[in-house]
């Protein structure tokens, strides 16, 4: 059970860090809605990969107070249908749900692209009986008019309780995030962008941003096109594909985000998910925000118009779930695989060809992925993927690029993960952020101890 | 035979007297340099720097130009003249600019080991000068008397430099008297790089020693010109000997910074460098009360200032064009997206490009002021050397009531050498001003809404770093606005209407307005030299006038002074620290003074460094001095260009003054 906090105490809540202001949750103060009722939150846990992932939350959703039900299916940022995007969107707003961070907490900074949308895509609604019977209303709509504010008390609520979003230059989400981080070390810290964002251009401050091993969550939103600017090639454009707006096939291997990550001595954690796995999107982003270092959580994320080739079935049919491995279970599935595909070869339809060419080329394709992630289980001796191995992560994911496959799941952690803000000494209690002019101000004293050293 | 100085030392009042030493680079020459201008100051002088080096690290070769002129005058001019009393050379490469150097009558000394011997026309020009020449075999006495075997050391060098550096105040008659003088003067130096207190002494110890065999060689010498300049109390109760960038760097601080994010690049170092050492200094390491951090590049800083402002701090980025070419993107970004709190500073250098990197100039004015796409932003230019301790914190304050983009602009030469300025515990004190930004315990009590309208000039939009409720999305230029947002109160969505990019054009640009008058003011140097701001009720008398900006107003004094004092010349000179944008009340006075010197024999000149001319340009422009109807005045330009800091004498001889 979760204590109640008082005024001014340093709360250390579900990934964030911050002073506690209980003006902020009185709506009196114009700033929030009720008291959190910390009191009623319980431990909650689930498995990832190995990895025991806590944090506190409701028992039943329903008993959501906080208001970030986030409209993401309203697809605020106008995405085209079915974009893989709008999943990462609705995975990140229902992680935060779940986690029930105050929205003032978080700050998500995003690139340049479709993958830069990220940031457009959220909208705090209130909750429906919330929204019906607002304590206080008729004062707050008094001073809302006296101050000549246009909003209805809702739209206005809205507004100040959605989530610090930032739309910033093509490749430097990852360094607005860093700075973001240097003054304001406890927040809620959010990276996105898509793969030329993060991957071309903005590469080397990924790579700083992950050396640094800045407290972040970074989702580099991988669909293998540069989709805003019509579907050119991207350093993640898989090896042979021809997007419908390339005009040759790509002639070499892609650049891979969870390798780049590995490959950085100091890199404490990176995970891979496919964009229409909703839950899986969740429980990843949850366990990435409460990993205390950079998190690399990469989403392969079809695009609809550019890329269909590699759909949500193409990735899922090309990854290995590296978690959830059991050679036994997978023998006999392609067993039975084959089997059917047997069975059908004696019938005459043309249709069932169809049908035959996909359950082939399946058979064929998890045979090989299946066979060679097994091979490289063996030449370690080990039966089940480990994933504080990083070694081992890192052999496995290069053979399975090299070999047109990818991993998916949690592929590393260390849970002994010291973040930059924690070695910088960096105070959630008082951040650099929030000094006030006073504290700003030197005095004689600070200024003939500078005149020493001049 | 005893000979006066004052025939010698040039100057207002006869104290005025410099040293150039030149050594290939890379083997200790500044050091002794360092000595010499501290033992100057300790002395009652006035004491500056002035570096001549290569963008090297060490000069095997000995084919690059390295050299330091030492300059200690009584008046209180900064920077250095064309002409040394004292020239030492320790190797061949610059010889014909060190001969040059030579004033007449003065002294020549070189190092017979590594110069065997002077050409004849080297000779003959040193006649010409009627120069005392000492040649000293420096390779012998350093052997001789360091402390360590044969064979070329770091402290043959040292022993080298010091022992010369005792002939040479043996020269000026710096003798046994004053070595109280020069103890304290090492002693400081080399603590003041870093050496524990106990360290200091034994350096100061040896050299002392080697000083002392400098004065036993000078003593021993048959031509002595019997030099004496005077040595009276030090300086130091009022000022300091530091670099500009020492002083942007406390200013800076002083001004409420608590972040540095830069990437190295000469000049723009050593800001950092001294910005890491102050916030030690103040509040230790890994304190948590600051943020020192040198990114990948200075892309990367760009943007992770704008990260860093947007928590909440004042942020410190120093870099040259090289760097800030990168960060424009960066700098666009935070305009259009009006986030205050970053002093994008650019210590200028010779360029384009690389160009050369360890040389100065002002030649990115128009630069800073177009760069990056068509918005508003402010730019300013401490000009002199005290004001770079002084002026941050105004740019800050601008920053956070105008939410412009504010830049700083100095030079290599202003940052790079020593100094005698106020200590900055001694001047004037300019209080931070925040504007509008709200930390949580202010917001946790606030009873009024927030409005996020944020692209009204009369309305600023209230500033909060995230960690507090009031989230805003911070995006770039883009059409981000909705109609709704030029109505008090609206609120703010992604549109793409084309009135909106226009009125954001139209209302962006009168946001100056709301600091029009906070934009520090054209300072006027009189004819007797005063400073003081100006005044259009000035009384005008020159029979010249000069307008300067960035460090040419330093030169600019000193050739008022002479001109008043050997010429009866008056000479006014209007000193531009606010140099973008020029707004109707600077434009004003700007034309106010130039009118007065359209009469008759006066003349006015833009004195700047770069070659375009470029403050010239824009004050000829229409929003200035050609106003629509009037009639164009007659503005003149002197300029440098050749990657040297102008001297009052460049100065006086591109006047086309008649005496």
């Amino acid at each position: 059970m979760s204590q109640a906090y008082n005024n001014g105490d340093l709360v250390k809540f579900n990934g964030a860090k911050f002073i506690y202001h209980d003006s902020f949750y009185g709506l009196n103060s114009l700033h929030g809605l009720p008291n959190i009722p910390f009191e009623e939150f319980v431990e909650k846990t689930f498995q990832l990969g190995g990895l025991t992932v806590n944090y506190k939350g409701f028992a039943d959703a329903k008993n959501f107070v906080y208001p970030y039900l986030f409209e993401n299916s309203a697809n605020l940022a106008n995405m085209c249908h079915s974009c893989g995007h709008i999943g990462i969107a609705e995975g990140l707003g229902k992680a935060i749900q779940e986690l029930q961070l105050p929205p003032w907490q978080i700050a998500l900074s995003s690139g340049i692209g479709c993958g830069g949308k990220l940031s457009s895509q959220y909208k705090a609604v209130l909750p429906e009986n919330y929204a019906a019977s607002i304590p206080n209303e008729g004062a707050v709509a008094a001073i809302l008019k006296d101050a000549g504010v246009s909003l209805t008390t809702v739209t206005y609520l809205e507004q100040l309780l959605n989530l610090n979003r930032y739309h910033v230059i093509h490749g430097h989400a990852t360094s607005h995030a860093f700075g973001l981080a240097m003054t304001q070390p406890g927040l809620v810290n959010i990276v996105a962008g898509g793969d030329g964002d993060l991957g071309a251009i903005g590469l080397p401050y990924l790579k700083r941003l992950i050396q640094n091993n800045v407290n972040t969550l970074v989702i580099p939103m991988v669909n293998e096109v540069y989709g805003l600017t019509k579907g050119q090639p991207s350093p993640s454009t898989a090896k042979g594909l021809k997007g419908r707006a390339m005009p040759d096939a790509m002639d070499i291997m892609p650049i891979d985000f969870v390798l780049e990550t590995l490959a950085i001595p100091e890199s404490t954690y990176v995970a891979r998910v496919i964009a229409n796995n909703r839950k899986a999107m969740k429980e990843h982003f949850i366990s990435g925000i409460m990993h205390n270092g950079t998190a690399i959580v990469d989403v392969l994320s079809p695009c609809v118009t550019w890329n269909t080739e590699h759909d949500g079935k193409y990735y899922e049919l090309y990854a290995v779930d590296v978690n959830n491995f059991n050679w036994d279970d997978v023998q006999t599935q392609l067993k039975e695989l084959g089997e059917e595909i047997e069975r059908f070869q004696t019938a005459k339809s043309i249709q069932e060809g169809k049908v035959q060419d996909s359950k082939r080329l399946k058979l064929e394709v998890e045979t090989r992925k299946y066979n060679l992630f097994h091979d490289l289980l063996q030449e370690e001796r080990i039966e089940q993927y480990d994933p504080t191995n990083k070694d081992l992560a890192f052999k496995v994911e290069r053979r399975l690029v090299e070999a047109g496959f990818c991993a998916i799941g949690l592929i590393y952690y260390n849970k002994d993960s010291v973040s930059y803000q924690d070695r910088k000494g960096l105070l959630p209690a008082s951040p650099i952020g929030n000094l006030t002019t006073e504290q700003l101000t030197l005095s004689l004293d600070n200024l003939l101890s500078l005149e020493d050293i001049m | 035979m005893a000979q006066s100085l004052d025939g010698i030392l040039e100057g207002i009042d006869g104290h005025d007297v410099q040293v150039t030493f030149s050594q290939r680079n890379g083997i200790g020459l500044n050091t002794v340099t360092h000595m010499l201008g501290r033992i100057l100051f300790h002395s009652g002088y006035f004491a500056s720097t002035h570096a001549i080096f290569p963008s090297n690290i060490k000069d095997e070769n000995e084919s690059y130009l390295n050299w330091f002129d030492i300059r200690g005058n009584k008046a209180g001019f900064k920077g250095t003249k064309e002409k040394s009393q004292i020239v030492v050379a320790m190797y061949k490469s610059p010889l014909d600019y060190l001969i040059e150097k030579v004033q007449d009558g003065g002294i020549f000394i070189y190092d017979s080991n590594l110069i065997q011997e002077l050409s004849e026309p080297h000779l003959e020009k040193l006649r010409v000068k009627n120069a005392t020449i000492y040649a000293l075999n420096l390779k012998e006495l350093a052997n001789i008397y360091s402390t360590t075997g044969k064979g070329e050391t770091k402290q043959h060098n040292f022993a080298r430099h010091s022992i010369l550096l005792g002939f040479v105040l043996g020269t000026l008659g710096i003798n046994e008297t004053y070595e109280n003088t020069i103890t304290k003067a090492l002693q400081e130096n080399f603590e003041k790089e870093g050496k524990s207190t106990a360290s200091a002494k034994k350096l100061v110890d040896q050299n002392l020693e080697w000083i002392k065999k400098g004065w036993e060689i000078y003593t021993e010498q048959e031509t002595k010109l019997g030099w004496q300049i005077s040595v009276e109390k030090s300086l130091e109760e009022d000022y300091l000997f530091t670099t500009g960038n020492d002083m942007l760097a406390a200013g800076a601080i002083k001004g409420g910074a608590r972040v540095y994010l830069g990437y190295p690049i000469t000049p723009a170092t050593s800001v950092g460098d001294a910005m890491y050492s102050m916030f030690v200094k103040l509040f230790g390491k890994n304190s948590g009360d600051y943020l020192f951090h040198q990114a990948g590049a200075e892309l990367e800083a760009g943007q992770m200032a704008v990260g860093a402002a947007r928590g909440g701090a004042r942020v410190l980025t120093a870099s040259a064009l090289p760097g800030v070419n990168n960060q424009w993107e960066s700098i666009a970004m935070a305009a259009m997206a009006q986030t205050p709190g970053v002093l994008w500073t650019n210590v200028q250098r010779a360029g384009p490009s690389t160009g050369l990197p360890t040389r100065t100039s002002d030649e990115d004015l128009m630069t800073m002021i177009y760069g990056g796409g068509e918005f508003p932003r402010i730019i300013l230019s401490p000009g002199d050397i005290n004001s770079l301790a002084t002026i941050p914190v105004k740019g800050f304050n601008l920053s956070d009531n105008s939410h412009l983009q504010v830049m700083l602009l100095s030079n290599l030469w202003s940052g790079m050498n020593y100094f005698t300025v106020p200590k900055i515990s001694k001047t004037e004190f300019n209080p931070i001003d925040r504007g509008d930004f709200k930390v949580p315990d202010e917001i946790a009590q606030q009873k009024t809404p927030i409005q996020f309208a944020r692209y009204l000039i009369d309305l600023i939009a209230e500033i909060r770093a995230p960690g507090s409720p009031g989230a805003t999305m911070q995006r770039s230029a883009l059409a981000k606005m909705v109609q709704e947002i030029f109505q008090v109160g609206g609120a703010g969505t992604y549109t793409e209407a084309p009135e909106s990019l226009a009125l954001l054009k139209e209302q962006l640009s009168k946001r100056i307005e709301l600091v029009a008058d906070s934009l520090p003011k054209p300072v006027l140097y009189d004819a007797n030299g005063t400073r003081g701001i100006y005044d259009s009720n000035a009384n005008l008398k020159g029979d010249y006038g000069l307008i300067v900006w960035s460090s040419s107003v330093e030169p600019a004094r000193e050739a008022q002074a002479i001109l008043r004092h050997k010429y009866g010349i008056n000479v006014e000179i209007l000193h531009l620290q606010t140099v973008h944008p020029i707004v109707e009340s600077h434009s004003e006075m700007i034309r106010q003074f130039v009118d007065h010197y359209q009469d008759g024999n006066k003349k006015v000149f833009v004195v700047e460094q770069n070659f375009e001319g470029q403050l010239r340009k824009i004050l000829m422009s229409e929003s200035v001095l050609a106003k629509q109807g009037s009639i164009v005045p007659n503005v003149g330009l002197v300029h440098k260009y050749d990657g040297l800091q102008m001297t009052a004498d460049y100065i006086i001889r591109n006047m086309g003054v008649s005496s």
